[in-house]
Parts: structure tokens; sequence; C-alpha cells
């Protein structure tokens, strides 16, 4: 943490999942996917509340680490700790593009044999299912 | 009497029945573990999300989110409509663990709820879900139980069905039944309001923390709504885990019972075949000094 009327240098960054901690940094730069668009943070940010939707996390400006990442949300501390709370984060790298693709496929072909019917319950699981699927393909492709 | 060889037959099933459970036992003490540590790895995210949850909804007020308004005050008595998510297991051997579950749900039913017009059930587990088949009860929907690594994703999609039908006007309250998760050698079934959410009263000192003015982006009301669905589904997926925990524990108590029993069992099988065998020794005694008695003469 930085002292008293100096600017902090760097990011005290905790992603946060129902898994567990994911990842605990120091870095200079965070990309995020935020519900009114991606947007970049930067150190000595204000105290700050936004909703993530799911696409691709990027930890780092020069040091990166790409996270897939579901719907959740990013918090700047008055103490310019950074929590980065999400439903579900995998790191870029150990995404099996494979798997994904065919999720995407699966979720686009049960989508389109929905057709006319009201959109329910169900109906949102798919398209959350399209979303993560995309988001881990993005992450895994630099 | 049965004869001997019955006897010595009837040990050797006993003792495979021992080795299985007792391996049983070995198995499940080792997925508790596990399910425990899952359990502990969710607490960070459940508390932040719990706490932001808890003080937006504060800031932003009760009637800001569809999902915190408690509708049944309102609507008269036929029409109230609740469901309810019922977490049992795939499977058996596990004590009272699956029937504990079913017969909570019918005294709710029969009890809390029954101030309600309609009931349905979101079943988890083959084991509730075939009790409840046979009696024809109102089933929305029907999911396999979960291992730890499908937990996660059973829970959104629960979540997102029951707040769909919430916000729908299908149902005015969503509870769950669970076996909650104390220790090891104690579980208990709990019925537990999902929907409407009562957020969690601020503590204190998080209180203070919240007079800080933070930047919402998008509004108080779009976060909330993004993350009161994410607070749903954390308490499903804690439900989820502590269901997986107790099934466990109830499995490792009621195997290590069955394996108690068995080896009780034979012991005073062993008891019976000696008896047995010493009888028929001193049967062939008898007869031989009969024998030798009869030539003397």
């Amino acid at each position: 943490m930085a002292a008293h009327g100096t600017l902090p240098t760097e990011l005290d960054v905790r992603l946060v999942t129902p898994k567990g901690v994911v990842a605990h940094e120091h870095t200079d730069a965070l990309t995020a996917p935020g519900e009114l668009g991606e947007f970049e943070l930067l150190p000595g940010h204000v105290p700050m509340l936004t909703a993530l939707k799911p696409g691709v996390l990027v930890i780092g400006d020069k040091d990166r680490a790409r996270y897939a990442v579901s719907a959740g949300y990013l918090r700047v501390d008055p103490s310019n700790a950074i929590e980065v709370l999400v439903e579900q984060a995998v790191l870029g790298g150990d995404v099996n593009v494979e798997t994904a693709r065919a999720d995407l496929k699966a979720g686009q072909a049960e989508l389109e044999k929905w057709g006319e019917r009201p959109t329910d319950g169900d109906w949102k699981n798919i398209i959350h299912r399209i979303a993560w699927a995309q988001a881990r393909i993005d992450a895994a492709g630099n | 009497m049965p004869s001997l060889k019955a006897i010595r037959t009837r040990i050797g099933s006993v003792k495979n029945t021992r080795k299985i459970t007792r391996a049983m036992k070995l198995v499940s003490a080792a997925k508790l573990r596990r399910a425990q540590e899952a359990i502990v790895a969710a607490r960070p995210y459940a508390n932040s999300l719990t706490q932001v949850v808890s003080e937006l909804a504060q800031v932003a007020g009760t009637e800001s989110h569809p999902l915190f308004e408690d509708r049944t005050a309102k609507a008269d008595h036929a029409s109230k409509k609740a469901a309810i998510v019922v977490f049992s297991a795939d499977r058996g051997l596990a004590g009272a663990f699956n029937s504990s579950v079913i017969k909570k749900v019918e005294a709710a039913v029969e009890s809390e709820l029954a101030g309600f017009g309609e009931i349905s059930l979101r079943i988890i587990g083959k084991k509730a879900n075939g009790h409840f088949t046979r009696r024809n009860a109102n089933i929305a929907s029907y999911d396999a139980a979960p291992i730890g690594a499908t937990a996660l994703q059973l829970a959104r999609e629960t979540a997102t069905r029951i707040i769909d039908d919430f916000l729908s006007g299908k149902v005015d309250r969503v509870y769950m039944v669970y076996n909650e998760f104390r220790s090891a050698i104690s579980q208990g079934v709990t019925l537990k309001q999902v929907l409407p959410v009562v957020p969690e009263a601020v503590a204190s000192d998080a209180a203070a923390g919240s007079g800080i003015d933070y930047v919402y982006e998008p509004d108080k009301q779009t976060l909330l709504a993004n993350l009161v669905p994410l607070y749903v589904q954390i308490v499903l997926y804690r439900a989820a885990l502590e269901s997986i925990a107790s099934e466990f524990g109830a499995r490792m108590t009621a195997m290590e019972n069955a394996t108690k029993n068995a080896g009780d069992m034979i012991q005073r099988l062993t008891l019976q075949y000696n008896r047995a065998r010493q009888a028929s020794i001193t049967k062939e005694l008898a007869e031989i000094v009969g024998g030798a008695e009869a030539l003397k003469g």
C-alpha cells in the first residue's frame, strides 16, 4: 500500500472465484470486461464497484496473464486493493480450446432448436454457456 | 443347527461384506476431506459477495431489486405458489441421508408451507426423484446429484431457473431443503428460504466501511441486477457442497457401523462354528467309546 500523499504505483489484484483465490498479484495494469465495455485500470484509481460480464481479463501490462472470466464484479478499495470476484475464471493457457469450441457449437445448436418459444431460465442458461465458451476461446488466443 | 460347512460359507460371505463396507468407509473418508476443502475454498468468494450485496442493498434500498420483494403478503391464500429445491443423493447406503431429506420436504409441505396453494419441486439427486415421481408430486425439474466438479454449474443453472420463475410470477417463494454439514458425524436437514433474498445485516465495521463513496458503474440498480443472481447461485452452491459433504459423512458413519456389525456377526458365527465342531467331535468320541465297550462285552 502506498504511503499517504503519494500515488500508489502498483495494483494489488486478487482474483476470487467459488473454487478459491485463483490469483493474487502485484501488477501495473489491469484490463477487464466491464458491463459497459472493456476498460483498463491503472494504479491510483478512485474507489469503484463495477459489474463484469463474461470475457477476457488481462492482469498486467508488460507481464500479461490472460484469464477467461464469467460474470462478477470488480471492486477498487479505498486502500487501492482490487478485488475481482467472478463466478468462473481460467487461465488462458489452461483452456481446452477443443472443449470450448464443442461447448460453443452445442450451445448454438440448442439455441437454434429453441426457435420462437418464449425465453425462460433454461434459455438464459444456454446463453450463458455460449458466452462462457466464447470467453474461453478468446482468452486462449492471443 | 446348520451344518459345519454352511456356517463356514456364511462366515466367508460376511467377511467379504466386511471388506466391502470397510473399503467404502475409507473411500467416503477421502471424499469427505475433499468436499470439506471445497467448502472452505468457497468461503472468501461467498463472504465478499455477501458483503457487497448487503452493502448495495443498504445504499440502494431493498425495494431496488425485484428479487428482494416479498409478494406473499399481498397475494391471497390459494394463489400463492412456492417451489422447493431438494438436495438428495444418487446413491443410498448413507444411513438416513436421503430419507431424512424426503421426510423434511413432506413435513414442510404439511406445516410450514401449508399456506401455499401450489408447491412445485426442483429435485436434485436420483433418490428423491424416485420417491416423488412414484407419488406423482409436482416436479418442475430433475438433475442428477452433483459431484464437486459439477456443483457450480448445477447451482448456476438452478439459480437461473428459479430466478426466472420468480420474476415471471410462476412462484412467489423458493425454499431449499438440504443436509447441513455440521461435522463428519453430525448432519442435520434444514429448510431455508432462497427467494425472495433476505440481505444479511451488514456488520457494524462493514457499515462504517460503506461510508466510502464508491463510484458505481453502471448504477446501483444494474449492479444489483447483476450481483443478486450470483448471490443466489452461491447460496445454492454452498448448499450443494454441504449436501455432498454430508452424504460422505453419513456414508462413512453408516459403513463404520456396518463394518462393526459384520465383525460382531463373524465372532458369533465363529463361536457357533466351534461349538458345532466340538459337538461333532464329542459325538464321534462317544461313538468310538460306545463301540469299544460293545466289543469288550
